[in-house]
């Protein structure tokens, strides 16, 4: 939860590129057909497992239990993806960084004191699917913001540069 | 009648029967772990996606397909172990 001044309002929202997200929740998908293809190479090993009550049923609750789990993690990583984003305000950047559930870090520069603006993309799959790193660097040796995998990292840094362009000649916007 | 040595897949699972006693009641208190591991996490994605600003229309959207898969599995889980009981 971040609180703004009251002259303060939020100019834009930078997210991670869903790409990101894609990929984890691919894992997720391979988790769910992993008990399956376990199931069929046990079932034709020369083995007889004996339940006390119906293999079948057995196999489906354990099943439906590891989806269960498997759903959990994916709404986790989804929250943990969504919580993860640079506001940058008419005054300020702020960065707030979450890992996992219970670890939240939450930096804030004033954009006058931001010097440089690069942003970057390598590799195939960046330059096509258009997300890249964002980094934000001041005169001092305050700490460098960074944000990886950002969508469309140009067109941020010209928003960027537009919001430090109109501070500089003391514009409101 | 001497049977011999059979290295047919049939006659080795014959041999090698495997016995796995899960009673129903192991189930049930699997089923219990899960159901305070389900409310445990919800009850942090809730608050998360409410303290931390997550925009009403995706909130509420994320919160519908949450709980309508998360206890979905449940009743199903439910529902497989009086099925493990009864289907013999």
């Amino acid at each position: 939860m971040v609180t703004l001044d009251k002259d303060e309002h939020i100019l834009f929202e930078v997210r991670k590129h869903w790409f990101v997200l894609a990929t984890e929740i691919f894992w997720g998908f391979v988790a769910l057909v992993v008990p399956i293809i376990i199931f069929s190479i046990a079932s034709s090993l020369p083995v007889v497992f004996q339940t006390s009550g119906n293999a079948i049923m057995l196999f489906l609750f354990l099943y439906t239990a590891w989806l269960l789990v498997v759903w959990m993690i994916m709404f986790v990583l989804w929250t943990e993806f969504y919580l993860d984003v640079w506001i940058v305000t008419n005054k300020r950047l702020i960065d707030i960084e979450q890992h996992g559930l219970f670890s939240r870090e939450i930096s804030t520069m004033q954009l006058t004191k931001i010097q440089d603006v690069t942003s970057e993309q390598h590799g195939i799959i960046s330059t096509f699917m258009n997300f890249g790193e964002l980094r934000v660097q001041t005169a001092g040796v305050e700490k460098e913001f960074v944000i990886k995998n950002v969508i469309d990292p140009n067109t941020l840094r010209k928003k960027l540069d537009d919001a430090l362009s109109k501070i500089r000649n003391k514009e409101s916007f | 009648m001497n049977e011999g040595i059979s290295f047919g897949i049939k006659r080795i699972g014959d041999v090698f029967k495997i016995s796995v006693p899960i009673s129903p009641s192991v189930l049930w208190a699997t089923w219990f772990i899960l159901l305070c591991a389900f409310l445990f996490v919800s009850w942090v994605l809730v608050h998360h996606w409410g303290y931390y600003g997550v925009k009403e229309n995706r909130k509420v959207f994320a919160k519908t397909i949450y709980f309508v898969g998360g206890i979905g599995a449940m009743i199903l889980l439910a529902i497989f172990i009086g099925a493990y009981s009864f289907i013999q």
